[in-house]
């Protein structure tokens, strides 16, 4: 095989390769974006004379950042249509932050440090969200001080049962949220505060609603 | 200390380790000192904090996972590109690609799920010693999944099953169909795959809803479990109270002295109907669950399926007679008392341990 025959060989050759991957997108709802930037590589390469040409106008259009700039886009739409659904709106605040920038990036590595800085900015959020697992340990704890507060029991023991205890355990749960998860939480976010009309709100609707799922 | 792997493990080591990475390749340049500057800072933090989550909150806070991070990304793609750059047609590139993938090989020997990791590592390099040329061989990873198969979805298949065997084994009914739905689930996305197994982003996506559809009721089936379990220590510790071996029972055993111990006991026999009581109405109020309802309670029988209710056939018999008894100002009767007496004797009501 002379060097124009092995030439015309590997062109084809990678004519297939960029057919594949192409291929792998094709009817996937998921993946509109990326199925629709292969199909310009692949396009490309096959109406190119030859490699040279092929990375040249890839070089010349941006097609290589432009392709994965779109599988950050598809996964963005899925997470997002995902966290919609789901109602994680504290989650879903990276995906919309992605989905606003994407389109101007020029650079590859633009695009990695974008993303990753949402992405780590977006996480630092949804520590503090988690925070509010909190509440399932504060509900056993409220619910030791309501039992102990109401229990019906003999006077000689009334203000052991129904006081002391129960003050004790305010107590303890007070130290634990000064000492432990206020400063947790602050070392994400300095001058984050328990948002207690939030907590209200959770409390009466979200948390049945929660309850009430299944 | 930057750079080099000390003993023991802490978050720090993996960036330590990276680093090291570089440093061998020679790395340079301005990417590489911000990689440094993050460890540095990385490293004082440790000193100040030690190895606990305290350090992974301030790492995160002051964004320094994200700062090393972004510069090793950086690192490596100079890296990358200057490579790329100096081989001459693609041939040596495969070459290099494939002795990346004997080098991964080597690295990942002796690790857990090395088997399932390593495999298509080597089918990949069954494939690249074949004689096809690179544009074949990439276009075969594509069609034949492998690269799928790199990102470790065989593993996760594995990892799921794990997770049901285990579920099964400790008696944890909602964890184990949890884990079923998603293994389901895998297998319907490979089947439709054109290229498998699935793809591991879709599988990520659809693994998240099924745990967000079975986090309540994983939330519920636990505090009904801790609910009626308080109940039943109230009420077994009640009955308790008035035997003759309660003076020498750990459970109301006092340091202080025997005088201690009485008023222990005293306390429990006079207050716990009425903290019962009060249990029993959250409880109610809650799960619209009764006393009676209980014992049948598929998370009650799940418990005794899986020996984790310590109380024999005898004691909560002997819980149930007592029941109607349980009120506020009430002593139980003494053949109840005599008969948890029989079965401490027996020590067939011992509690070994306690779950609730």
């Amino acid at each position: 095989m002379n060097s124009s025959e092995s030439e015309k060989k590997r062109h084809q050759e990678y004519i297939e390769y960029y057919q594949a991957r192409m291929e792998k997108y094709k009817d996937n709802p998921l993946y509109p974006n990326s199925y629709n930037s292969e199909k310009s590589l692949y396009d490309a390469i096959l109406n190119s004379k030859d490699i040279e040409e092929f990375g040249a106008q890839v070089e010349e259009e941006n097609l290589a950042v432009k392709n994965a700039i779109a599988l950050v886009k598809d996964q963005a739409q899925a997470r997002k249509k995902l966290y919609q659904e789901i109602k994680e709106c504290i989650k879903l605040k990276a995906p919309l932050q992605i989905l606003d920038m994407v389109d101007s990036i020029k650079k590859d590595m633009e695009l990695v440090n974008k993303v990753s800085a949402i992405e780590n900015q977006v996480s630092k959020k949804i520590s503090i969200d988690l925070l509010t697992q909190q509440l399932s340990y504060d509900l056993d704890m409220l619910e030791e001080i309501e039992v102990y507060k109401t229990a019906e029991v003999p006077d000689e023991w009334k203000n052991k049962i129904n006081q002391e205890i129960p003050e004790e355990m305010i107590d303890n749960g007070r130290n634990d949220w000064l000492n432990h998860v206020l400063p947790q939480a602050q070392a994400l976010k300095v001058d984050w505060e328990f948002d207690f009309d939030l907590l209200k709100k959770i409390a009466t609707v979200d948390y049945c609603l929660f309850l009430m799922r299944f | 200390m930057l750079g080099k792997i000390r003993g023991g493990t802490s978050v720090v080591d993996t960036f330590r380790n990276m680093y090291q990475e570089v440093v061998e390749k020679k790395a340079s340049g301005e990417a590489f000192s911000r990689m440094k500057k993050a460890l540095n800072r990385m490293e004082e933090l440790e000193a100040q904090v030690g190895n606990g989550p305290q350090l992974t909150t301030l790492l995160t806070g002051e964004d320094l996972f994200i700062e090393f991070s972004t510069a090793y990304s950086e690192v490596l793609s100079e890296m990358a590109r200057k490579e790329y750059q100096s081989v001459e047609g693609d041939e040596k590139l495969f070459q290099n690609t494939l002795a990346a993938y004997e080098n991964s090989i080597k690295e990942l020997e002796g690790k857990a799920h090395s088997k399932e990791l390593i495999k298509p590592l080597e089918d990949i390099l069954e494939l690249g010693k074949s004689g096809i040329s690179y544009p074949v061989f990439l276009r075969l990873c594509e069609e034949k999944g492998l690269n799928n198969a790199l990102e470790g979805n065989l593993v996760v298949r594995e990892v799921i099953i794990g997770d049901i065997d285990f579920a099964r084994s400790m008696h944890l009914p909602l964890e184990g169909e949890m884990n079923q739905e998603i293994l389901e689930k895998f297998d319907e996305l490979s089947s439709k795959s054109k290229f498998k197994p699935p793809d591991s982003f879709e599988f990520s996506l659809e693994s998240e809803k099924i745990q967000w559809k079975y986090a309540p009721l994983l939330e519920k089936w636990k505090r009904t479990t801790h609910l009626w379990g308080k109940m039943l220590e109230y009420m077994v510790d009640w009955v308790d109270a008035y035997t003759s071996f309660a003076p020498q029972d750990y459970r109301w055993a006092d340091r202080r002295g025997r005088a201690y111990t009485m008023k222990n006991i005293k306390r429990t026999r006079e207050c716990n109907p009425g903290l019962f009581k009060a249990r029993e109405k959250l409880f109610y109020k809650y799960f619209q669950l009764s006393w009676e309802d209980i014992f049948t309670h598929p998370t009650f029988r799940n418990e005794q399926e899986a020996g984790r209710v310590a109380y024999s056939q005898d004691s909560l018999e002997l819980i149930k007679s007592a029941y109607m008894y349980c009120e506020p100002f009430n002593n139980p009767p003494q053949e109840l008392i005599n008969k948890a007496e029989t079965i401490h004797a027996r020590a067939s009501g011992k509690r070994d341990f306690n779950f609730f």
